[in-house]
Parts: structure tokens; sequence; C-alpha cells
């Protein structure tokens, strides 16, 4: 869905990358490049988002964060994929879906959680629909906070991540 | 007439059901003991989501109904629990651990992520030779019990949360809150206030449309259109940004703060509007591309109707209904109604490069003002109705007020509406081109979710 194709019109040419995002693009496709041989999967799981955060995950393929230049595809299989991103609140309707997700993931299981609500910071209070302890029923490699947390710091988060792996 | 919503809350003595018509709003009462309601499903079909909500919030039985399976409560869910009951305040449900009630089905299970729908979802699909015969969409996947949530606090404590329902309609559901707010303290919101919350609630719906216009091109492989949308949705997301301090705008509509930068997002329209404006004829050379649009996921006038269908859903099958038409305020700023006659993906394209025009029009009369000091005051004791035409359709807000605290909040989103014309338009469509009739809805999972 968010494979990018080239285009021949310059409808690109107000979306301008600025030093910051060209540092991160060469520091990302480097790191890619050796704990993935080039190619990152990332299945995206949401557990009771408001849509926030997906909608910035997709940002990251549009053509200014442009992900897909650097080797980042999303999957939906949850067997054939390197990370697995959760978004949202912890449902209690969504819960069984996480752990059957979370028990499919390969070795080694990568499960990074973005945005506020995983961690039950967001505004929301508890309900008997939620779980109260959020995301921290399962084991969590990174945190990337933010209501929603946005691109470039779901590059930084991400460019964090890789280099300590 | 036209039904709007149909919701249930819970007095000391007996149960109330409301249903909200667009000519009028009755009251039925149901004892405690055996709850019973009668179905009105033979006359408005989409009451039956409302109806199987009902009963899976408070144990109401619905005679005469066609469709009585759980609706809010899925299959881990214990059956004898109404969580929205009044006496149910436990935090921890233990949901059961079922033997799968998927058995013995032979459809095609799509969910909870799949590439049709970003948030999470379930279809449920069966085909014969690519041709899909049926198909359901699970509503309800992801509840996280709001409506519960808000009950018991006061408007301060419920505002960050309901501007959190849905992050792609944030302006319009702070719009449909404030509304609310401003009859519960019996006040008017000054007109140069009411100029800018407008401009943000069309802005949010230019953002959605052009969002929604990027995925349908990329699902026809029309690239370039892709690369044109998404751009705009990216720089319009820097511009909002600038505009609220936040990139899809929440905590944006109080009654006191300015603009933070309006030029800038004067000069993100005007290039919008230009580019669109040879967009538009570019894309009429583009043969192939709205040849795969067209007659895809049709839905006949009369069908919208009976389904009461709201918004583009609505204004694409040529019935004239928007919320800002016959809007004082929007008449005066050059607001008029956009209508296509094919009730096809073509056409629920084509509305919304017509409906960002419009937008755009009237964005371009809401000029800057400085704001003067507003107070909303304390608010009074009632129940309220508001009703905003948000970027997917009208979108409904009730809330009862007792001793300064929410009693009962109920949302009846756009979405709620459009998402049961789904087994409809895809019946008979090829399997390749269920992404594309999806994605020319608009739906927002999360409102209706809750």
């Amino acid at each position: 869905m968010f494979k990018l194709f080239k285009n021949d019109n310059n409808w690109s040419e107000n979306l301008i990358k600025d030093a910051e995002l060209l540092r991160l693009h060469r520091l990302l496709k480097e790191q890619i490049k050796e704990n993935f041989s080039g190619h990152l999967r990332f299945y995206i799981l949401d557990s009771g988002s408001c849509n926030g955060c997906e909608l910035e995950l997709q940002a990251l393929f549009n053509p200014l964060y442009d992900v897909a230049s650097l080797g980042i595809e999303v999957v939906y299989d949850s067997t054939n994929t390197d990370i697995l991103l959760i978004t949202g609140l912890m449902t209690e309707n969504m819960y069984n879906e996480v752990k059957l997700t979370y028990e499919k993931l390969k070795e080694p299981k990568r499960v990074i959680s973005i945005g506020d609500c995983p961690l039950m910071k967001a505004p929301f209070t508890n309900t008997f629909a939620l779980k109260s302890q959020g995301i921290n029923i399962f084991p969590v490699s990174q945190y990337i906070g933010g209501c929603p947390p946005e691109p470039k710091l779901l590059l930084r988060s991400l460019l964090k991540y890789l280099k300590n792996l | 007439m036209r039904l709007i919503a149909r919701f249930a809350q819970e007095q000391e003595m007996y149960f109330e059901i409301i249903t909200v018509y667009d000519k009028r709003i009755i009251k039925e009462r149901l004892n405690k003991k055996t709850p019973a309601l009668i179905s009105i499903a033979k006359d408005y079909p989409s009451s039956v989501w409302f109806e199987r909500k009902i009963s899976d919030d408070f144990g109401i039985e619905i005679l005469y109904s066609n469709d009585a399976r759980p609706l809010v409560k899925h299959e881990y869910f214990p059956k004898d629990i109404f969580p929205m009951r009044k006496d149910y305040a436990k935090l921890d449900v233990e949901h059961i651990n079922s033997t799968s009630s998927k058995e013995g089905n032979h459809g095609v299970i799509l969910g909870p992520t799949h590439p049709y729908l970003l948030e999470s979802s379930e279809f449920q699909l069966f085909d014969k030779n690519q041709i899909i015969l049926h198909f359901e969409m699970m509503p309800f996947y992801k509840y996280r019990g709001i409506e519960k949530m808000i009950e018991g606090l006061t408007f301060e404590e419920a505002r960050p949360i309901i501007e959190r329902i849905s992050a792609s309609q944030t302006i319009a559901y702070q719009y449909a809150f404030l509304e609310i707010q401003l009859q519960a303290s019996k006040k008017i919101l000054p007109e140069m206030i009411k100029k800018r919350h407008i401009f943000l609630l069309e802005f949010e719906r230019v953002m959605n449309h052009l969002s929604d216009l990027s995925t349908m091109c990329q699902l026809v492989e029309f690239f370039d259109g892709f690369f044109f949308f998404s751009n705009f949705v990216e720089q319009g997301r820097d511009v909002m940004k600038n505009l609220t301090g936040h990139r899809f705008g929440f905590g944006s509509l109080s009654v006191d703060d300015d603009f933070l930068d309006l030029d800038d997002a004067y000069n993100f329209l005007f290039s919008l509007e230009k580019e669109l404006l040879k967009f538009e004829k570019w894309i009429e050379t583009k043969e192939k591309v709205l040849e795969k649009l067209l007659l895809l996921g049709q839905i006949s006038k009369k069908t919208a109707e009976s389904y009461g269908l709201v918004g583009l859903m609505a204004r694409s099958c040529n019935i004239a209904l928007d919320r800002r038409k016959g809007n004082d305020f929007y008449e005066k700023h050059d607001f008029y109604i956009n209508l296509e006659e094919g009730g096809d993906t073509f056409s629920r394209f084509n509305i919304r490069i017509t409906e960002i025009f419009t937008s755009l029009r009237i964005m371009r009369n809401l000029v800057k003002n400085n704001i003067l000091p507003f107070f909303l005051g304390t608010a009074v004791d009632g129940e309220y109705f508001s009703y905003i035409e948000s970027s997917a359709g009208e979108l409904m807000m009730y809330i009862s007020l007792k001793q300064g605290l929410i009693d009962r909040f109920f949302i009846r989103d756009p979405s709620f509406l459009n998402m049961q014309i789904l087994p409809s338009c895809i019946k008979n469509s090829e399997v390749s081109s269920l992404g594309l009739i999806i994605k020319s809805v608009p739906l927002n999972v999360s409102a209706v979710d809750l």
C-alpha cells in the first residue's frame, strides 16, 4: 500500500528535505543495510488508537520522508516482519490479537511502542474496555512517545533503536 | 423523516430510548425489569446497528429485529455484562477464553491489519471466481469504552478525551463539543471566533479529502496523482501545526487563542487552489485512470436514502444533504452545495475535488480578526445536541449534564451510517477493486469503535 514509484512531474518541489532529514536518511540507510541487508519490514498493529499515529506512520512513506527509498516496507503478515509497531491504547478487544501477533513474531522479537497511548500517558482514563497496564503486558524494545509522534521524531527514534541493535 | 441516531440512556426508574430524526426527537421509556424495544429496522435499515448497540450496552431486548447478533461485544466479551448500565462500574472485565466463534466459517477473514484501512478492523469476505458474493465489516473491533469513560466528568475534564476520539476529525469533534458547551452556558460565540473555528473545520475537510484522494490515486496506480495529493497533505500538516501548534489540531478550538501564522496558511491554500485547477484539467486526459473509477461500488439514490447516508456519500448520490446548507454563516461566506449523480467511486473522487474548491472559497472569506476576550460561563444542567458537517459527513453529539457532570455522552459519527453501506456497494465487485471501493468511502474506524 505504501510503496512509492518515481513520478515525472515536479509536485515534490515544495517539499524540501532539510539537513537533519538528509542526515537521518543517510544514517538510517546505513543501519538498515548493516542490520537487515537493506530491507526492513514493519508490521503495524493498532491496539486502540485514534488513527493519529497511523497517519504519521503513513506520512513516513510520502515523498518528503520517503522511507521506502531506504528499504522500509509495511507487511501484513506478522510472521514475516522484522519489527512490530504497536499504536494506541491496549483494549480488551485487541489484547488477544496483540498476544497472537506477538507469539507469531520470529526471534528476536522486536516491538516498538508508538505514541503516548500504549504507555497510558494520553489523557484517556481507564475503563472496563482497556488493559490498565497498557503495552507493558508485553516486552517492548523501544518506546516512542508523543501524541502522536511527528514523522521526524519517529525517524530519529528508529535510528537510535537500530544503532543499539 | 431521516434517521440520524438511536441510542439509550439509563434514568433512575427506567431506560430511555432517544430516536433522533431530522424533523423531531422521539423519546420512549422502557421498564427496567424486562426492557424490550420494537425495532424500526423495517423502515430504517441503518437502525440495525444502533439497536444492536443498545442491546449490547444495556441488555435491552430488540423485538422484530432481523439481526440480533452482538455488535459492540465481541467473542471474548462476557455475555451477561452490560457496560453502559449505571450499576456497572468495574474497571477490569475478565474476558472469556472463547474457542473461536469463527469455526465453521468458510469465508475469508481480513484483519485486524490489512492494506485497506490504516486502523484495526475486520472484514469478512466470500468470493467465487474473484467476484465478491458477500462482504461484512465488523465494527467495535478496538472498542475503548469512550462513552463510559466520559460519564461523570466535567466539561473541562472531558475535552482532551473528546478531541482524541479521532485524530483526522479532531476539529469537527472539538467544534461539536464546543457547540454543546455554548448551549449549556447559554452563550453565543462571537462571530470573529466562529470565523476562526470554521476556518479550521474547513481546513480539516480539505486535509482529509486530499488524503483520501492520494490513497485512491495510489490504488488505481496513478502515481503522479498520489504524489500530487500526498505532497499537499504533508505541507498541510505543517501549516496546521503553524496555525494551532499541532499537526492535526488537537487542543485548537479554545475561545481565546489567535492563529499563529495565517499568512503561511493563505500561501498554502492559494498554491493548492492554483495547482488543483491544473490537476483537474490534467486528469481529464487520463482516461485509463477514470475508467478504473467509473461504475465501481455504485450506490443508487434510493439505497443511499434508505440507509440514511450522510456527507459526501449522500452528495455523490445527488442527495442535497449538508449541514452547511441553509446555515446563515456559511451562506454568507459563499457556500453552495456540491452534488454528483453517479453514486460510484468516480463520483466520490470528483466530489472531493469540488468540495476542496468550495472549502477554499469559504476560507478565503474568513479573514483574520483580532480575537476579543470571551468566556463560556457556567454550564446549566440539561440535554444538549449538536450537529456538525465534518469532512466525512453529519456528526451528531449528545450530552446530558446533571449537577455539572456528564451523565450520558453519545456520538453518532458519519462513518456509523456510511459504513453500513459497504456490503451493498461491494457485492458483485471484483476482489481486486475491494481496496479502492473501501477507500472511496470516508471511514473513520476510531470514531465508530469509540
